[in-house]
């Protein structure tokens, strides 16, 4: 059977080897970048494996040897198709595993300088980004954190022993010519806390990892800043992401996301078919500016003096950030509230002033009304009041012809003077009823006592009943029935629903004209009722004759019932017209009783 | 002035007013004037003493119960020989036409002063006494036509027709003659001076000159 050479594509397990420590947030979200990154360049079915070599912790030859003694039999039956490697020491770490266990599988790298770049470069089937990291960035943003900088005090480990800064011990020679620099590196925590806590005002702060001080403690780098950061009397310079929120107040740090990015595309590249050796090694400054807005308010540096481009975190979120929503919400709703009640208010106003002016008119046609009222009684009025001037002009004749005698009658002139006097005053109450009914000025609401109220009301339509016939049939039994309405209202209301009762009645025989005016109490009110003997009122219309411009009467305004009812329920009372069974229409009306408790006692 | 108060002692005034003021003060001035005054508070109070002598009637026209024009129907109806004046507070324009129709002396307004009604009082006496006179010689000619003899009153009838005698003597059948003393014993129990006085007695009675027999 001849070979077959078709051999199993391999599977795409990817190994990332990070030379910093396991917990490194950057190590992390470099990892995630490239996982999100193939997610998006669509490369399907891979695993991916890291391992973080820890050589800020870590050195020496034997923890290096027994790294690769460990992975070599850790990785013996997983082949891995594809190594990515973070940091210059991991790349040669990486070159290592390769010859030993997968000779054939690329390398990705993504180193921080140019030194070790030459290595990898000269690696076969080998690619990758050359992340420029010069030190001189982290003086670039000294000088926007402290303008007239002078000094740079550089707290961290010793630079040769620092991942992924190959770079920065070269350079800080460098800008040392430039600058005092201050190399406060590789002095126990509390001595740098001391140090650091008594600085120019000329001077930034520069901070690289701590991974163990002198007297040989090991730290977490962000922890370790943290607690430097508390001391500090002058901002800090960091270089990395991971410090940006752990006291430094920001500087060009090196993104995760980008190089991650970076890194991923090439993977995909190759995983695509492309060789590794055929895909340029990139070389190029991914640091960005990003700040804590926290410690620029600390330092009093202006957000607006950050170069183009910079990423603030931290800013304090103020009432705005927090509630925007709500607070918009709130702008907009308060001035449609006040807009509201604003509106409601006038509507108010308006409503209280067209009540005003209702009254007011009610009050004008209600005195039109009466005016109308008298008028149509004017001719009985004026035969009333033509009988007590007759019998006063008679008196005094028949006065004037006994004194013409020789013996006049003393007995009977004081007589006739006595009830000429009598005849005065009915002519004067007769003119007082009628002024009363066309009074003008204000009406009050009065305690009144209603059977007086409906007995003065007869008295000023008793003749006109007594020219047309009707009997007048009046009973107030129960005196003294108290109501709070104005007189001359209520006088309105009989003398309305009176005339109509008896204008009904203007067709019928003679004998047939009765009109029944009854005063009683009616669960604490008290009622009035008149009755006529007349035809009544058509079913259908017994609520809408009090409706304006009603009428049943071919000559009526329509305006007598309803001013009638607009002055019940002015004073709370109420007016309704039923018809009687035997024929004939009753109207009812009725007030509030106001003294029925003095009455009770 | 004199006359007057002749005429005034001999009559009475019948008031009818239901106001009490009004009837007592109307009556005062009545009475200060010389008549004799009757005051009534309303027309059936009249009805109940319907008075017979010399007089005349003030009648409020407004009155509860049966008012002024249905009083004077009664009256007229029971032949009241009393003129009917009306007092009314407003004189309204059918009411009063209504009235004079009917028969009344006058319609006085209130207040209706003293002058204005003595004049009335004194026309309503006047009428009265015209009317009275007028009943009185009716009553007079009645009782003369009764006297005549049924032959006589043949006669009367056809010469108050102006038929000449020689026509009636034909028409009843007899002479000339005795037509003319028939004629001339009527014109003496008429106590008539001419023959245009007997045709005049003779329409006052109604007599039409229809024969009695054929």
């Amino acid at each position: 059977m001849p070979f077959r050479a078709t051999a199993e594509p391999l599977p795409r397990n990817i190994l990332i080897v990070d030379e910093s420590a396991a917990d490194s947030p950057f190590g992390r979200r470099f990892k995630d970048q490239i996982h999100s990154t193939l997610d998006a360049e669509s490369v399907q079915a891979y695993a991916m494996y890291a391992e973080y070599l820890d050589f800020g912790h870590f050195t020496g030859p034997s923890y290096v040897s027994a790294l690769e003694t460990y992975l070599t039999n850790k990785y013996r039956d997983k082949p891995i198709s594809l190594i990515v490697a973070l940091g210059s020491d991991a790349l040669k770490f990486s070159a290592r595993l390769r010859a030993t266990l997968w000779p054939s599988a690329p390398i990705v790298f993504v180193t921080f300088d140019e030194i070790a770049a030459r290595d990898p470069a000269a690696l076969p089937n080998t690619t990758g980004v050359i992340a420029t990291r010069p030190f001189q960035d982290m003086v670039k943003a000294a000088r926007l954190l402290v303008p007239d900088l002078a000094q740079i005090a550089l707290i961290g480990d010793l630079l040769k022993r620092q991942p992924l800064r190959g770079q920065y011990q070269q350079d800080v020679q460098q800008v040392a010519k430039e600058l005092d620099v201050t190399n406060l590196s590789d002095l126990p925590l509390y001595e740098i806390r001391k140090q650091i806590a008594a600085l120019h005002d000329d001077t930034a702060i520069v901070y690289i990892p701590i991974y163990r001080d002198s007297t040989g403690a090991s730290h977490n780098p962000a922890e370790a800043l943290k607690t430097i950061a508390d001391s500090a009397n002058r901002p800090i310079v960091v270089d990395s992401e991971d410090f940006i929120g752990t006291g430094a107040t920001g500087g060009f740090v090196m993104s995760a996301e980008k190089l991650g990015r970076e890194a991923g595309q090439t993977v995909a590249r190759i995983f695509n078919g492309e060789g590794a050796s055929s895909i340029p090694v990139v070389t190029k400054n991914f640091n960005t500016p990003v700040f804590d807005a926290r410690k620029l308010k600390q330092w009093g540096i202006s957000e607006s003096s950050l170069p183009a481009g910079s990423v603030v975190r931290f800013r304090q979120l103020n009432a705005w950030d927090l509630y925007r929503w709500q607070i918009l919400t709130i702008v907009i709703i308060i001035p449609l509230q006040s807009i509201i009640i604003g509106w409601l208010y006038y509507e108010h106003r308006r409503r209280r002033a067209a009540e005003r002016d209702s009254r007011q008119h009610l009050l004008e046609v209600a005195k039109m009304d009466r005016a109308m009222t008298a008028s149509a009684m004017s001719a009985s009025i004026a035969h009333e009041l033509n009988q007590p001037l007759g019998a006063i002009l008679n008196n005094a004749e028949a006065a004037e012809l006994l004194l013409s005698a020789r013996l006049p009658d003393r007995e009977q002139l004081k007589e006739i003077l006595a009830d000429i006097r009598r005849d005065d005053a009915r002519a004067a109450e007769i003119i007082k009823r009628l002024r009363a009914l066309l009074k003008h000025g204000d009406l009050e609401a009065k305690e009144i006592d209603l059977a007086e109220v409906v007995n003065d009301t007869v008295r000023l339509f008793e003749h006109q009943a007594e020219q047309q016939g009707v009997v007048l049939i009046i009973r107030t039994v129960p005196d003294n029935v108290w109501v709070r309405a104005d007189r001359v209202h209520i006088q309105q209301v009989i003398l309305n629903v009176a005339m109509n009762a008896m204008d009904a009645m203007q067709a019928l025989p003679l004998g047939a004209r009765e009109l029944e005016v009854d005063v009683s109490r009616h669960n604490g009110d008290v009622m009035v009722s008149i009755r006529d003997t007349g035809t009544g009122i058509p079913d259908d219309k017994l609520d809408s004759i009090f409706e304006p411009f009603v009428t049943t009467k071919k000559q009526g305004t329509g305006i007598g019932l309803s001013i009638a009812r607009t002055i019940m329920s002015t004073y709370g009372g109420r007016i309704w017209a039923e018809n009687e069974p035997g024929g004939g229409a009753i109207f009812r009306f009725t007030l509030r009783s106001v003294r029925a408790e003095a009455e009770a006692i | 002035m004199g006359q007057l108060q002749m005429n005034a002692d001999s009559s009475t005034i019948h008031i009818v007013d239901d106001d009490l003021s009004v009837r007592t003060a109307v009556g005062r001035v009545l009475r200060a004037a010389g008549y004799q005054v009757a005051l009534y508070e309303s027309a059936n109070r009249l009805l109940e003493n319907l008075p017979a002598e010399r007089g005349c009637i003030l009648l409020d026209v407004q009155m509860p119960g049966l008012n002024g024009p249905q009083l004077q129907d009664v009256l007229g109806k029971m032949d009241c020989a009393l003129p009917i004046i009306f007092l009314t507070g407003h004189g309204d324009i059918p009411t009063s036409v209504r009235a004079i129709k009917a028969g009344a002396e006058d319609f006085l307004s209130k207040p209706a002063p003293k002058t204005v009604l003595l004049e009335a009082v004194e026309r309503a006496l006047k009428r009265y006494d015209d009317l009275h006179e007028q009943n009185v010689r009716m009553h007079l000619f009645r009782a003369r036509y009764s006297s005549l003899t049924p032959r006589e009153r043949e006669v009367f009838g056809l010469v108050v027709r102006g038929k000449l005698n020689k026509q009636i003597a034909y028409d009843l059948g007899t002479s000339e003659r005795t037509i003319k003393a028939h004629r001339h014993s009527i014109m003496q129990k008429f106590e008539a001076k001419s023959l245009a006085e007997l045709v005049s007695i003779a329409e006052k009675l109604e007599i039409t000159g229809v024969p009695a027999g054929g």
